[in-house]
């Protein structure tokens, strides 16, 4: 029992000193103004249908995908007003594997200026400056990594499966893509390597004009029609190119002109 | 009932058994209080700060070989495992340098482990220690800047130069969970004029395994080494020269990405005390020091070294290695005037920190294998040097007693790193040098209401600047949340305002006391996430990358308390509990989908992350033969955390309850055979704190059933 003035004292004090505070609370803050992009895949407009040799390129070569895994970065958006956002404050460069679905999605951001737009454009694989050597340590971005003695970084494209060469033989497809080597003597040695090409590309999907609201989410899709990687403005043959190609220059040039236009999008 | 009711009940059932026996011993005659030697390891909060003093003889019989996991039996102390060894202790809530931990006369050691596999008290081994002195609270200024709380590691002998013949002390032990075997051996003694002690052990200790019987990779080996000379220059004068070595191979730790290939530590020292000869009271003390730590981590030990292990598609190699050290000097003097005792001093510290870390991939595609390699640096010639000076005053009467002090520093700090993140205008990272003015002030008085009751008041304003770590780390998991961390060269330091009320009730065969606190801190140092577009983890495994920051204010309060009692003869029982519960008033949280950034929110009073839950302790123990057996029973009840951090997506943890128990007997005078048995019940257990295992989102689990024995020998 407190007998004195003082022990009130230090009670009212421990009182205010030890106060508990409230509960957890949340504050949403104001609706942002975002946009999404949404990836679909498809061969001659129908959905890709994976691990079934049912395609033909346009030389004639049969085939099957099972997989594909690339990466776009730098996405860059018009304004009518003159002005080009760079609207991916949070990651400027975005994964996509067909075996996970979850990252066939990317929100790409959420503070981006209102008003309309002319266009888009993204880079195909990572440029140049960005595309450092360790940079992702982590699957499935990890898996990526370009050998540092082919010129090191990380591959623009992982496309893998099956092609049938002249004798029906069916042989492995890598379609992969990525920083090219310059052999001194063609023999496609690394210690023949005397230089390296960062293949790295931009698409412009094309599309309407589009408008972005303030406090609203604009979405688009963006479709790769998978078999225009092997058409438009070459015609990629297997039987040429052989299936593996990241120590081949040549093929991953004209893989990377026939990219430009494996993309379009439609806004929603 | 689930398991939390389970608990919550048996912590009520312990409380109500406690009080049964405070009651029953309350209702004793007026008989010699023979207090048990658990009321010493309990809590000693007899003076007007909250302070706690644990002898050296318990770091001798305990079967465990970590000070950080002994330090877990004190209420409100929690700690980090990563391992099997080196627990990193957390005060009240704090953490890291939040935690000013010195050996004697302010001796500091900066660990080499960006991932902490070598906190301060790791490079200590516990046979070493003469007596440890916790205080909770920024009250202890005279060594250091201490923000929040203090620990001092006292390992000299402070009756060094009383003359006495050789002295051997010897300390056996086995762990049978661990396999682990201990063997350390002094030797010590004085003719008066000089003064010598030499000692050295080993540890060897295996796997533990826990409640469920899953192994973890935990095993462990040390060496140390250390050596006193002193010299009594006269009766008043003498200097003390010291070193200590602890060697640390293959310690593993399965809640980290990397093991501990090597650990070299080493610590000279020298101590010059003078006092008057009629007044004591009056004296000085200069002292230098120098410590270093080598470390050196890698993967060597983990599948992803020497295999492809999905979902990767290569190998991965990884090495670090760092060099770290302290030199320092201090000196403090102590004067009596009148009623008055007044102290002053200063010190100087220079902390400097180098360290790489080299990556390696090896790769197999079209038939070829490929190898990248990468270094980084984690740590480039960093140094911090601060300058202090600091002074107290302290007086009382027979009713009340009070002290102040009072502590000035400037730290200045700087690195060799080039590395510039900088995105859009804004720089996330460049270092430049930097100086700071810290202010540290403290305030503490005690009434003794009457001869039972004393009531205290501490009153502090602790700074402290940024750490090595939190200015210049990079990339590398630091924190309980695999998270990369960055430093930030442009940190505030962190102040603390704190205050301690402290209340202790004496009985004639019992002692209660309570300790509330509670922490206002300012520009809180935590790490919040950095957009991937910024900067992206280099630590496999590591979500993203976090960097350390302020924010802009956190709260901590809680509350200490325990009774100690002999309910009847021979009897002594010992219960404690500790409590802190720490929140920000307001946070940011980023709203994760598929780790991409879909918005934010702000939360407020948000719990902080990492705060252990409330915990109580129940030990009773019983003198047989004389005063020969003493056997004990412990009961450590630890309830649920569900005050988690929501903006950094912490998850809940569950309570649980643990038995031990433990028998002293002591044959001769000179030898002490302590043996006892640990979670008697096999119980499968993890701490709050705990780490979580490396690649998975398991926490790291405690030991299970350990049967050990202990031999100490003094002749």
């Amino acid at each position: 029992m407190i007998r004195s003035k003082s022990g009130y004292m230090f009670l009212v004090f421990f009182i205010v000193l030890f106060t508990f505070t409230g509960c957890r609370d949340e504050e949403d803050k104001p609706v942002e103004t975002s946009l999404k992009l949404s990836f679909r895949h498809t061969v001659d407009g129908a959905d890709l249908i994976a691990d079934e040799m049912i395609y033909t390129n346009a030389a004639g070569n049969e085939y099957e995908i099972t997989e594909m895994m690339y990466f776009i970065s730098d996405l860059k958006l018009y304004h009518q007003d003159g002005r080009v956002i760079s609207p991916a404050e949070w990651d400027d460069i975005h994964y996509i594997d067909t075996n996970m679905p979850e990252t066939f999605e990317w929100i790409v951001g959420n503070q981006v200026p209102e008003g309309n737009y002319d266009s888009l454009t993204f880079t195909f694989g990572i440029s140049a400056e960005k595309n450092q050597s360790f940079m992702f340590v982590n699957p499935p971005e990890v898996n990526m990594a370009w050998p540092e003695m082919l010129g090191g970084g990380y591959h623009y494209l992982m496309m893998n499966g099956w092609w049938k060469d002249l004798q029906g033989v069916r042989m492995p497809m890598n379609f992969h893509l990525g920083i090219g080597q310059i052999y001194e003597n063609n023999t496609g040695d690394v210690d023949d390597i005397i230089g390296f090409i960062h293949n790295a590309f931009t698409i412009n999907p094309g599309g309407s004009l589009f408008t972005i609201e303030k406090g609203k989410t604009k979405t688009a899709e963006l479709k790769m029609d998978v078999s225009s990687w092997f058409d438009t403005p070459e015609v990629f043959d297997f039987n040429y190119y052989g299936g593996a190609i990241m120590q081949n220059q040549e093929a991953m040039h004209t893989g990377c002109l026939n990219g430009r236009d494996v993309f379009s999008i439609s806004w929603n | 009932m689930n398991s939390n009711q389970i608990i919550q009940r048996a912590i009520v059932v312990v409380v109500l058994s406690l009080s049964g026996l405070l009651l029953k011993g309350q209702g004793l005659s007026d008989t010699l209080i023979k207090l048990p030697e658990v009321t010493i390891t309990d809590s000693v909060f007899n003076r007007m700060t909250p302070r706690t003093v644990i002898p050296g003889e318990i770091f001798q019989k305990t079967n465990v070989a970590d000070i950080g996991d002994i330090l877990r039996n004190e209420p409100n102390i929690s700690g980090i495992r990563r391992g099997g060894y080196a627990v990193d202790p957390v005060v009240r809530g704090f953490r890291y340098s939040q935690l000013n931990i010195f050996l004697d006369e302010g001796i500091h050691i900066e660990g080499g482990c960006p991932n902490r596999m070598d906190p301060v008290l790791s490079h200590i081994e516990p046979e070493q220690i003469e007596r440890m002195e916790i205080m909770r609270g920024p009250y202890l200024l005279q060594y250091g800047p201490s923000p929040s709380s203090s620990i001092k590691i006292v390992t000299r002998d402070e009756n060094a130069f009383v003359v006495r013949s050789p002295k051997v002390v010897s300390v056996t032990g086995y762990d049978n969970n661990r396999k682990g075997i201990r063997q350390h051996l002094s030797i010590s003694g004085s003719d008066g004029t000089l003064y010598y002690r030499l000692g050295g052990g080993i540890k060897n200790f295996g796997n533990y395994t826990d409640g469920n019987g899953k192994e973890w990779e935990s095993a462990f080996n040390k060496k140390d080494f250390y050596a006193d000379l002193g010299y009594q220059i006269n009766k008043g004068e003498a200097i003390i020269v010291s070193y200590k070595g602890t060697f640390g191979r293959e310690v593993m730790y399965p809640a980290l990405p990397m093991d501990e290939i090597e650990d070299n530590t080493h610590i000279f020292s020298a101590l010059y005390t003078k006092h008057d000869l009629l007044i004591p009271d009056n004296n000085i003390q200069v002292s230098v020091y120098r410590s270093g730590v080598y470390h050196e981590m890698d993967n060597r030990f983990r599948p992803q070294y020497s295999q492809v292990v999905p979902p990767y598609t290569g190998k991965m190699q990884a090495v670090a290695k760092v060099n770290t050290s302290i030199s320092g000097a201090r000196v403090i003097i102590n004067r009596k005037t009148g009623n008055f005792l007044i102290n002053g001093g200063f010190d100087s510290e220079l902390a400097r920190k180098d360290g790489v870390r080299e990556m390696k991939m090896i790769m197999q595609m079209n038939g070829q294998e490929f190898t990248s390699i990468k270094y980084f640096n984690l740590w480039k010639d960093a140094f911090i040097l601060n300058n202090g000076l600091f002074t107290g005053i302290s007086s009382g009467n027979r009713k009340f007693s009070y002290a102040a002090s009072m502590r000035v520093d400037y730290n200045y700090s700087d690195s060799g790193d080039t590395l510039v993140i900088a995105k859009d205008d804004i720089t996330w990272f460049e270092v430049k040098p930097a100086g700071k003015v810290l202010l540290s002030l403290s305030a503490s008085g005690s009434w003794d209401i009457n001869k039972k009751a004393k009531l205290s008041l501490g009153l502090a304003r602790g700074t402290r600047a940024p750490d090595m770590q939190e200015r210049y780390i990079k990339f590398l998991a630091t924190g309980y949340d695999k998270y990369d961390y960055l430093g930030n060269p442009d940190l505030k330091p962190e102040i603390n305002y704190q205050a301690d009320l402290m209340f202790n009730y004496s009985l004639k065969n019992s002692r209660i006391f309570v300790n509330l606190f509670r922490s206002d801190v300012q520009d809180f140092i935590t790490g919040t996430l950095v957009p991937p577009s910024v900067a992206r983890p280099v630590s496999m495994g590591a979500p993203g990358v976090k960097q350390f920051n302020n924010i802009d204010r956190a709260v901590f309060y809680g509350i200490e308390a325990g009774v100690t009692s002999t309910p009847v003869e021979n009897m002594g029982v010992a219960f404690s509990a500790g409590y802190t519960y720490a929140f920000f008033p307001e946070i940011e949280k980023i709203i994760l989908e598929n780790n991409q950034a879909a918005g934010t929110v702000i939360l407020k009073n948000d719990p902080i992350p990492e705060i252990p839950p409330f915990e109580a302790k129940l030990k009773a123990t019983y003198l047989l033969v004389g005063d020969r057996l003493k056997p004990g029973i412990e009961i450590r009840a630890v309830a649920k955390q569900d005050a988690v951090s929501g903006a950094s997506y912490e998850e809940n943890s569950p309570g649980y309850v643990i038995a031990n128990l433990s028998v002293d007997l002591i044959p001769y005078s000179w030898l002490t055979i302590t043996s006892g048995i640990n979670n008697l019940f096999n119980k499968a257990y993890y701490d709050h704190l705990n780490r979580k295992l490396s690649g998975s989102s398991g926490k790291l689990y405690e030991p299970g059933r350990t049967f050990f024995v202990n031999l100490l020998i003094r002749i």
